[in-house]
Formats: structure tokens, C-alpha cells, sequence
């Protein structure tokens, strides 16, 4: 059964992918603990390595244009089995949000809004996010075109705000550290933000009809514009601050708060936060859609309107009691989050693929083009 | 007994807080469904049907009309020999005597045919073909239709021994002149403007287009005041689905009175309850005709100068009329300007109260210290202010519309020194809040058509402002984006020109008009070339005629 | 702080189940009253200020069991 009616194109569909990846840039600070100031080079190894992982992806939506994931585990394990793994996908989707909107809480409390108890500000937060839920697909995705030009610009306009400050010096020496710690950061880099593309394949329902070739570019595509803001950012943030990167948890402020043109633009930091919190508004948002969309396909209902509020509630008293303070929060991410992420990221998914080839599943299989010309 | 009333009430406020289109790309869908006219529901004990008595008939009309002093009959006798009655039924002040006289009476008397001939069935059709010199003739049998075109200006002819009445057209009531409208105004391009006047309004618009499939349909809407209403759109280009739905929600009102097309508006829009319209209204002929072009259908409603055009989208609230007779670079500015001005007045307080009272940090130092200097003997609380003299100035501007001329300077003066000058002195609000809110308002002066949305969303900004700061400003923005992402118009979505190169020509700034190949993208079906052929001014014969001078 | 997070599910409620009720839809119904009864179990469990068992402590004990985890410095 279709849950969402709405339908959005397929650049729009590019656009939100790349804008989702451009939310993680701001927050390298999990990677920046493990290898500090050469973090360049797991990054571009995981994006070597995330690479398969997208092309997992777009397969998924090439074979099963009008499912969503949920829907897939259920058709390729039976009805059981997959009610069982959709329903830890569930939690897995909760899991992110609340994770999303902990980084939110952590980053209000500490830069912004210092005395406010943070549930207050996740909670107006979640409102918000919920209203749009309310609203459909459509509108969760529709600015995602325009924030990923204005983000793109602003990491522009900080890279030229910050050129006496820049010392590509700070990249080298490479090589230097462990190799465990390569493979570790590699781990992290590919499956934090950019495993988590897996929520996309919750949406695919809505995204209008696309051959595979423009589904290929579509995916890899908006994959490479939010390639190239993380490393972009990250290479800044390590040219400007060097080996000082792992002191700090958000280098991408400090960074900023470096820039001093004049007397006059000398608090551009302010910019750093407003850009972090519309970021991670639209990463919420569409993980909150996401997780509605999974609870109301578990349950088996179309009703996913009335659900948005109850989840986002839950998702506001679920994410304090996650970790007990910031420094275990970051922790987890070094150790224990790669396991977990990529479980559900890349373990289960490629084994659903695999099963699927092996039942020659999807049994009707349509022409992707024909099926929405009818 | 007080329980009943407050159950009552609650009931009917959920009722309406109930109301809502769930799904508003289907809203189109809806509306096609089978609908029937209201035509016939009013006026049912008017029924009546003529007889053959002249006398009869004329008190039928004369009850009809309530026997008002207004209503003159004016019996007759005519024919070869002039014996046959009849009689002219008018409304004083709405026919052109004149015609009246000269015209119809004229030329009945003049009537030279025989009783005999006229003795025959069809009289009033050998009245109507061959005797009267009136424009438009009508044959109607209605006492209701009678009166109808009584009260349109019309004058009914009866006669004896016909149960059948024509309808002359004889409209001469006073109309306003075609004048500059005063909420429009503009530096260069056409200074007229619509009258009261339903036939002058079509008229200006279609010596914009002289097009013959310019559509000019029309309805009668409104049971008590039965208000004459015009859809015109061009044929070819307007989008079908949203000509029938305009038809539809209109031919379905069943309303007691339709005074001005803003009436119109709250029964057939979109989005009752956000402080956005959906649907745009302009006074000039030259707007509408514009947007006619562009595939929107516009609506006239006889007696206001304000007519509706529909899909709209938030865009056009930043575009007049002017910035298209206006050079593009200079145009394109001036859009920029609105854009920023349309920010600044929204959020200007809302963003002063929150740096000031949470985010001090933020502010350069010079101006801190004098911010905290002029706050040193005020009482209130910065939002306090805020809201104060957002007050004030929302009480100015009501009582500037609502003034009568001779008063108007001393009103001004008043504003500017007492609630400026005095109230900072006397220390009730500082004076870098009096700046803000004064620049709020002047840039509230450069969108004027979104008015209503602005007020609002200020004060909302303001309050969140006021709780969480720069946050909440935040919020108050992202809750804004979601809102418009979700309002759609006939179809269109409201909030959807930034998305995509091709409809950025005319957006973010005014491109030449030799760019502008394609109509808006959505609007219009069907033609959707402008010009067929992109010509840039450069390329022209002239400009390599002889290369040296002579 | 008790009575607004109770007043706020109560409110959640009144918005949300009253229309699924009037629908009769079933499974939307079965599906509310799970998350809101987790959420009403965290919602209180906040207000009181007690410690909730935290889902990621289990998988670290899991991952570490399996011996896999990365070592911290």
C-alpha cells in the first residue's frame, strides 16, 4: 500500500540527498578525535568506500521502484522474518533521529542558548519538524535545491574569508599514524554520515518515475555535491587550526571565529550556528518523516499524519537518555557506533539484495517507465 | 443552560477549526464534481408570470419593487390610432432619461402600424423588431426577471394583452471617472484605473488585449444583492482545470450579499486560515492584463475597482507593474530592495530584542554601550517596548487611513514628535528602539500586499524572539518556510519560483524582456511561447551599417 | 513539570486519537497507543528524573563481547 501520495522529481530527490550529506559536514568532530590532523585521507578513502554502498542503494530503487524498504524486507524474507528486522529498522531510524537531535541539543546548549534545559529546545524543535511531517514528503524536500546552493556558497565565502589563515601545510605529514587508526576512521567517516543515506530507500515511493541511468546520476550525483562540501569543510577546518583539531568539538566554529576582516565582519560564528541549526532542521525533519513513514508500514496503516506528533515526542524524551554527557556521546561514535550503523547500513541491506537476486525477486516486474506512464 | 451555550459554541468552533482541504493537489478534483446553480433558490414567491391586464402586471411589479417612491410608471397609449396601452416601468436615477424618452417612448409613438397587425400573438415581437430603437432587447414573462432588469437600470415595457414584458437597456446611473487609483501608483506606465462600474472594468481590460479569444463570462451571485461577477480569461492559454474550478466555487456560493471582490475571495480561497492570500487583487488594467497574458483568470465584481486574479504565487506580492517598463538592471535592484525590506520588516524587531536581551555578545561594542546607555532609565522590559511602539505604530497607521484630510497634518505631527521625540525624552522607550521600529515601518511601506501576512508574522517573531532569542527567530523562520512550502493556489504551488533556473528570469531579479521566452512555467497550457524568436536589441542591421563616420 | 508533560500527552491525545477513533482505523490505533505508551514511559520517567536503561549500553556490552569494538585512548 502507498503511505505518502506526494510525489517529488528527481532533481529534487538529488538535491535532498546532497543537502543530507551536507549536514554532517559541520559536525566532523567524531573522526577529528581519532585521526587528528589526517583526517583528509580517511575521508577520501571512505568516500572510495561508500561508493558500492550508494550503488547498493540505487539498485534497490531500480529494482523496487515503488516500495518502500520496509515493504522489500517483507517481500524477500516472508511475511514474519520481515516484520521482525523492519521492526529493528524502526528502532534503527529512531535511533538516528534521537542521535540527530541529541548533536542538536549538545550544540544549543553549548554555543547558543547556554542556561536552557535542551529538552525545551528539542521539543520547540520537534514541533516544527512535526508540522512539516504532517505535511507530506513534498514539503519536507522542497528547500532542499536552494539550502544546498546557499550552504555551497557559504563554505565558499568561508574559504575566501579565511585565506590568510590557511596553511595547507597543516594536511602534511601523512601517513604517519597507526594503521588501525586509518581503518577506524575510515569505518566511522563511511558509516556516520554517509551510511546514512540508508533512509533514503524509505522514500523512494515518492520520488516520480526515473529510468536507471537518470537513477544512477540522481544518487551519485547529489552523493559527489555532498562529497565535496565535507571534504571542503574538512580541509579547511584542518588547514586553519592544524594540530589543535581533536582539542575542539565543533572545529568548524572556532575556525570561524578566526576570521576577523576589519573590525567590521568579525563574529561570523553567528552564521556557523544559524547554518547548523537550518542543517540539521532538514536532517531531522526527513529522518522524522522516515521514521513515521517505517512505523505506519510495521503497523500497516496509511496514517502516518497522526503519528508524527507521538513520534517526535518520544523521539525528545528518548534522546537524553541515550548517553549520560557529550564525552561518552562521542565515545560511542569512535567505538561502537561503526558496528552498529553498519549493520543496518550495509550488512542487512546487501544480504536483502542478495536473497532478493536469488529469489529473481520483484515477481511483476514492470518497466520503472511503464509503470507510471499507466 | 449556560453548559448548552458553551457546548454549543465549542461544537461550532471545531467545526471550523475542522475545515480544512486535506490534500490540496486534489482540491481541483473536488471541484469537478456535478454542482447546480443557485439561480432559481432565490426569490421563489416571485414566481409570478405576467397576465393579459395591464393593470395587473403593473401592480405585480410595483409589489415586487416594495412600492417604492422610485419606481415610476409611465402609461402610454400607441398604434395607427392609438388605442393600444402600455406602459414603462423604471427606477428613477439608474436610466438615462433620454433614451427613455427620445429613444423608446419616441419611437413608440411614432409607431405607425395598425391595431390590427398588433392585435396578433406575437406583439411584443413586432415591438421589439420593428418599432423601438432601444440596443438591447430583452423578451422575458417573469415578474422576477422583470424586476431584475429594473434594478440592473433597465426599463420594462408592458403592454395590454400580452403576458410577455421586454427588457430595454437604458443604463444611465452616475459612475466614477477613470482616474488614477490612489493605492497605486506609479512613476511611469498607465495611470488608469478601474471604476465601480462592471462594463467600464471589462472594457479597460479588453482594449489591453484586443484578442478575440479574450473570454468574458458572466454570473449573477449574491441572493439579496444579486451582484453582477465576470471571470475573463484568454482561451487557449488559461489552464482549463483552474477556469473550471473558478467557475465552479463561484456558480456555488450561496451567499446573501457579494459587496466587493474581497468577499469573493474568503468563499473561494484556498487557505482560509493563513495569514498569506492566495489570491491577488490589483486596481490597474494593465496588472491584470499582464497576468491575464500569463494564464491566470482574472474576476470582476460590478461595484469595486479591485479585481481578483488567480493562481497567485508569493512572487508576485515583489513584483509592480513598473518593474516592467523600467530599464532591467534598475528593475532588478529594486526587486532586491523588496526582497531585503520584506525581511527586514518581519524581523527587524524580533532580531533587535533577542541580540539585545539574550545575545549581547553579538553586537559590536560601540554600539553596545551606547544601546545599554539609552536603556539606563526606562521601566519596561525591551519586548515590552517593542511591543508598545509596534502598537503605536499600527494605531498610526489605522488612524492615517481613517482621517479625514484637514486633520491629516496635525496627525502626522503629532505622531512624529509625541510618540518620537516626547516619549524618548521623557524616557518611556529608547531611542534605538524608536530607530527600529521606524525602519520596520517605512519597509512595510514597500510590499504592500502583503500587509496582512507581515503584521502578523511580526508579532510572532517578536514573541519567540522575546522567549528564546536568536533561536526562536530561527524557528519562527523555519516555521514560516514550512507554512509556505505547504500553501498551494488553484493548483500551483505558492512558494516554488526559487527551485529551478527556468523560472528564475523573473524572481530574484527582472532579466530583459527579449529573455523571457516561455511563460511562467505551470500557469499557463497550452500557448506557452511568448516570442517566438529570441532577439537581443544588439543584433540588428543597424548597428554595423557604415563603420567609420562621415 | 509533571502536570505540563502530562497536560502535553493529554493534549497529544485529544489532537491525534480522537480523529483515528473517529475513522476507526485499527492499526493506526494499535500503532499510536505503542509509541504513546513508550513515550508516556519516558515522558515520566523524565519528569521524575529517574535513570532509563539506555538501549546503547546493551549493544556496547554486545560488541564487546563479540570483541570487536576499537579501543579508546
Amino acid at each position: 500500500m502507498i503511505i505518502d501520495k506526494s510525489q517529488i522529481s528527481g532533481t529534487r530527490f538529488m538535491f535532498a540527498i546532497a543537502f543530507y550529506l551536507q549536514s554532517s559536514a559541520l559536525l566532523t568532530s567524531f573522526i577529528a578525535g581519532v585521526s587528528e590532523q589526517e583526517s583528509w585521507i580517511p575521508v577520501l578513502f571512505g568516500i572510495l568506500l561508500s561508493l558500492p554502498i550508494i550503488y547498493m542503494f540505487r539498485t534497490f530503487m531500480v529494482k523496487f521502484p515503488d516500495k518502500n524498504f520496509l515493504q522489500v524486507l517483507e517481500m524477500t524474507y516472508g511475511k514474519v522474518i520481515g516484520k521482525i528486522i523492519g521492526a529493528t529498522y524502526v528502532w534503527f531510524f529512531i535511533n538516528v533521529t534521537s542521535l540527530n537531535l541529541l548533536d542538536l541539543g549538545d550544540f544549543t546548549k553549548l554555543a547558543i542558548l547556554r542556561q536552557t534545559p535542551p529538552i525545551l529546545v528539542t521539543l520547540l524543535f520537534i514541533l516544527i519538524s512535526v508540522w512539516a511531517v504532517r505535511h507530506g514528503f513534498n514539503v519536507v524536500a522542497r528547500y532542499s535545491s536552494i539550502f544546498t546552493i546557499i550552504e555551497f556558497s557559504i563554505v565558499i565565502l568561508s574559504l575566501i574569508l579565511l585565506a590568510n589563515q590557511i596553511d595547507l601545510n597543516n594536511l602534511l605529514p601523512a601517513f604517519q599514524m597507526p594503521f588501525y587508526k586509518y581503518v577506524q576512521s575510515t569505518h566511522i567517516i563511511t558509516t556516520i554520515p554517509l551510511g546514512e543515506l540508508v533512509v533514503f530507500l524509505m522514500v523512494t515511493p515518492c520520488v516520480k518515475t526515473i529510468s536507471k541511468q537518470q537513477a544512477t546520476k540522481y544518487w551519485f550525483l547529489g552523493a559527489l555535491m555532498g562529497f565535496i562540501v565535507l571534504l571542503l569543510v574538512l580541509i579547511r577546518d584542518i588547514a586553519v587550526l592544524g594540530n589543535n583539531l581533536h582539542l575542539f568539538t565543533l572545529p568548524g566554529m572556532v575556525s570561524l571565529r578566526l576570521v576577523n576582516l576589519g573590525e567590521a565582519l568579525s563574529r561570523i560564528e553567528i552564521i556557523f550556528a544559524v547554518g547548523l541549526t537550518l542543517l540539521l532542521f532538514f536532517k531531522i525533519t526527513i529522518l522524522l518523516y522516515v521514521s513515521t513513514i517505517a512505523v505506519a508500514q510495521l503497523f500497516g496503516t496509511t496514517q502516518y499524519k497522526n503519528l508524527a506528533l507521538i513520534i517526535g515526542i518520544f523521539v525528545v524524551f528518548y534522546s537524553p537518555t541515550l548517553y549520560q554527557n557529550s564525552v561518552e556521546h562521542s565515545n560511542s561514535a569512535r567505538t561502537i557506533e561503526p558496528f552498529v550503523n553498519g549493520l543496518f547500513e550495509v550488512i542487512l541491506p546487501l544480504l536483502t539484495l542478495i536473497i532478493a537476486s536469488i529469489l529473481k525477486l520483484p515477481k511483476n516486474k514492470k518497466n520503472m517507465l511503464q509503470k507510471q506512464e499507466a | 443552560m449556560l453548559f448548552r451555550f458553551i457546548s454549543r459554541k465549542l461544537r461550532y468552533f471545531s467545526r471550523t477549526l475542522r475545515y480544512k482541504k486535506d490534500d490540496t493537489s486534489d482540491c481541483l478534483e473536488k471541484d469537478e464534481m456535478t454542482y447546480s446553480s443557485t439561480e432559481d433558490t432565490s426569490n421563489e414567491k416571485k414566481e409570478e408570470k405576467l397576465v393579459k391586464n395591464l393593470e395587473d402586471n403593473v401592480k405585480k411589479m410595483q409589489a415586487a419593487l416594495a412600492e417604492s417612491n422610485d419606481t415610476k410608471v409611465r402609461y402610454f397609449r400607441y398604434g395607427q390610432k392609438k388605442t393600444l396601452k402600455g406602459a414603462l416601468i423604471y427606477i428613477d436615477g439608474m436610466v438615462n432619461t433620454t433614451i427613455v424618452y427620445d429613444a423608446i417612448l419616441g419611437s413608440l409613438k411614432d409607431c405607425k402600424i395598425s391595431e390590427e397587425e398588433l392585435k396578433k400573438e406575437n406583439l411584443m415581437d413586432i415591438i421589439d423588431k420593428e418599432v423601438l430603437c432601444a440596443i438591447e432587447v430583452k423578451h422575458e414573462n417573469t415578474v422576477n426577471k422583470l424586476i431584475e432588469g429594473c434594478l440592473n437600470g433597465d426599463t420594462v415595457l408592458l403592454t395590454e394583452g400580452c403576458a410577455c414584458g421586454l427588457v430595454l437597456d437604458s443604463k444611465g446611473y452616475d459612475k466614477r471617472g477613470v482616474f488614477e487609483p490612489k493605492s497605486e501608483t506609479v512613476v511611469r506606465g498607465p495611470r488608469e484605473g478601474y471604476t465601480e462600474d462592471l462594463r467600464t472594468n471589462t472594457t479597460l481590460i479588453r482594449r489591453k488585449i484586443r484578442n478575440g479569444n479574450l473570454k468574458i463570462e458572466h454570473t449573477i451571485i449574491g441572493r439579496k444583492t444579486r451582484t453582477n461577477v465576470s471571470i475573463i480569461y484568454l482561451e487557449g492559454v488559461a489552464n482549463p482545470k483552474v477556469v473550471n474550478t473558478v467557475r465552479q466555487r463561484i456558480d456555488k456560493l450561496d451567499v446573501e450579499s457579494i459587496l466587493e471582490t474581497g468577499y469573493i475571495e474568503e468563499y473561494i480561497e484556498d487557505a482560509p486560515f493563513s495569514p498569506f492570500a492566495t489570491i491577488s487583487y490589483s486596481e490597474k488594467p494593465d496588472v491584470t492584463a499582464a497576468k491575464i497574458l500569463e494564464g491566470r483568470v482574472a474576476i470582476v465584481v460590478d461595484g469595486t475597482p479591485f479585481v481578483l486574479t488567480v493562481p497567485m504565487l508569493l512572487i508576485e506580492s515583489f513584483q509592480t507593474a513598473e518593474d516592467y517598463y523600467v530599464r532591467p538592471l534598475y528593475a532588478s535592484l529594486v526587486r532586491i530592495l523588496r526582497y531585503i525590506a520584506y525581511a527586514i520588516t518581519v524581523f527587524a524587531p524580533a532580531i533587535f530584542v533577542a541580540l539585545t536581551s539574550f545575545h549581547s555578545e553579538l553586537i559590536p561594542t560601540t554600539l553596545l554601550f551606547s544601546i545599554a546607555q539609552s536603556r539606563e532609565g526606562t521601566p519596561f522590559p525591551l519586548f515590552l517596548e517593542a511591543l508598545l511602539l509596534v502598537f503605536a505604530f499600527e494605531l498610526l497607521r489605522e488612524a492615517g487611513v481613517r482621517l479625514p484630510k484637514p486633520v491629516g497634518q496635525a496627525i502626522s505631527i503629532v505622531g512624529a514628535i509625541i510618540m518620537g521625540e516626547a516619549a524618548v525624552s521623557a524616557g518611556i522607550v529608547g531611542a534605538p528602539m524608536v530607530i527600529v521600529i521606524a525602519v520596520t515601518a517605512v519597509a512595510g511601506f514597500i510590499v504592500p500586499n502583503q500587509n496582512d501576512s507581515l503584521s502578523i508574522i511580526r508579532l510572532v517573531a517578536l514573541m519567540l524572539a522575546a522567549i528564546i532569542g536568536l533561536y526562536g527567530i530561527l524557528l519562527c523562520f523555519l516555521g514560516l518556510l514550512i507554512h509556505l512550502a505547504s500553501l498551494t493556489s488553484f493548483g500551483q504551488p505558492y512558494f516554488d519560483s526559487f527551485g529551478y533556473a527556468q523560472d528564475a528570469q523573473d524572481t530574484v531579479v527582472r532579466m530583459p524582456l527579449w529573455t523571457m521566452e516561455k511563460r511562467p512555467d505551470g500557469i499557463a497550457v497550452g500557448d506557452t511561447t511568448r516570442i517566438k524568436k529570441f532577439v537581443p536589441p544588439l543584433e540588428t542591421d543597424m548597428a554595423n551599417k557604415d563603420g567609420g563616420d562621415n | 513539570m509533571l502536570i505540563l508533560t502530562i497536560g502535553g500527552f493529554i493534549v497529544i491525545v485529544l489532537i491525534d486519537l480522537i480523529p483515528l477513533i473517529k475513522h476507526r482505523k485499527k492499526f493506526a490505533i494499535i500503532a499510536f497507543s505503542a509509541v504513546f505508551a513508550l513515550a508516556l514511559l519516558y515522558g515520566l520517567m523524565n519528569a521524575f528524573e529517574a535513570d532509563m536503561p539506555s538501549i546503547m549500553k546493551a549493544w556496547k556490552s554486545l560488541i564487546e563481547w563479540l570483541g570487536i569494538a576499537y579501543k579508546l585512548e
